[in-house]
């Protein structure tokens, strides 16, 4: 997967401008309409105007409509922001990810046991250095388990904002639309 | 009902219509141009979903532009019955 937060940010400022030009328009578009009315009044012309209703409701709904589209885009970008500005991951990778981690920890446990194996009472000056050591190793592993557990956390984090934006995406309605037949107002 | 046209307020009525309807075409193709980019930048699990909801409102706007055409269209093709039955009105006083 990958997801640009910047550059979808400057697509949602472009949207919200066309969107709001374009409400401007077909208000203007409408009222130019309907003030022709004053100028055309006979059985087609009353036909056509009550026509033109339902057409303006039409494409009232059909900003409602990149509307939700737009509710979509600002929700991903306000829950992927929170990872960073450019994401880039392999969302299927997760499993290997974890288990090549797990195969490293598993390493270092048993370099551990080696450790805690060892017989080191004959040796004190050593047994404080390769005391030492195995700590490290410890610390080490603790490392790699934070690391892992919070690549565990963002892949499900990242499952999840898929999962919302999935069932998001299945609310959005789009109503298809027929094309008018003009003989009737002709 | 009563035939009631006047042309002259209808040919300007159309003049504006038609402003309103080109702009509204270049905000429909810039539409699609916003949709492309978002489409670029956001690649997930949903992108083929969010793509076809796209793409039924991009043929959506075909329809819309059609339709918001055909206005255009109906009252040129009014104005033009009204004009020749002017024609045909005055040709018939012309010869009585």
């Amino acid at each position: 997967m990958q997801v640009n937060i910047l550059k979808m940010k400057a697509e949602i400022n472009k949207l919200n401008n066309l969107i709001e030009n374009y409400e401007l328009t077909y208000l203007n578009l409408y009222n130019e309409i309907n003030k022709a009315s004053s100028f055309w009044q006979d059985n087609n012309a009353r036909n056509y105007f009550k026509n033109i209703e339902i057409e303006k409701r039409n494409t009232k709904r059909f900003i409602d409509e990149v509307n939700s589209c737009k509710d979509i885009y600002k929700f991903l970008i306000e829950k992927y922001e929170k990872l960073g500005n450019k994401i880039s991951v392999n969302i299927k990778n997760k499993d290997d990810v974890v288990s090549e981690l797990n195969k490293y920890l598993d390493k270092l446990q048993s370099i551990i046991n080696y450790y805690d194996n060892l017989d080191l009472s004959f040796c004190p000056n050593e047994r404080i250095y390769l005391l030492n050591e195995k700590d490290k190793l410890k610390e080490e592993k603790n490392q790699v388990n934070n690391i892992k557990d919070g690549i565990k956390e963002k892949f499900s984090y990242i499952e999840e904002i898929e999962k919302q934006i999935s069932s998001k995406i299945a609310k959005i309605d789009i109503e298809i639309l027929k094309e008018t037949d003009i003989k009737g107002f002709i | 009902m009563k035939n009631i046209l006047n042309d002259v307020e209808i040919e300007k009525s159309i003049k504006k219509i038609t402003m309103y309807k080109e702009k509204e075409d270049l905000i429909l193709d810039d539409l699609k141009s916003i949709f492309k980019n978002i489409n670029y930048n956001y690649n997930c699990n949903n992108k083929d979903n969010l793509e076809s909801k796209e793409n039924d409102i991009i043929n959506k706007t075909k329809t819309m532009a059609k339709n918001h055409s055909n206005n255009i269209l109906i009252f040129q093709k009014n104005l033009q019955k009204y004009k020749d039955t002017s024609k045909k009105v005055a040709k018939m006083f012309d010869n009585i």
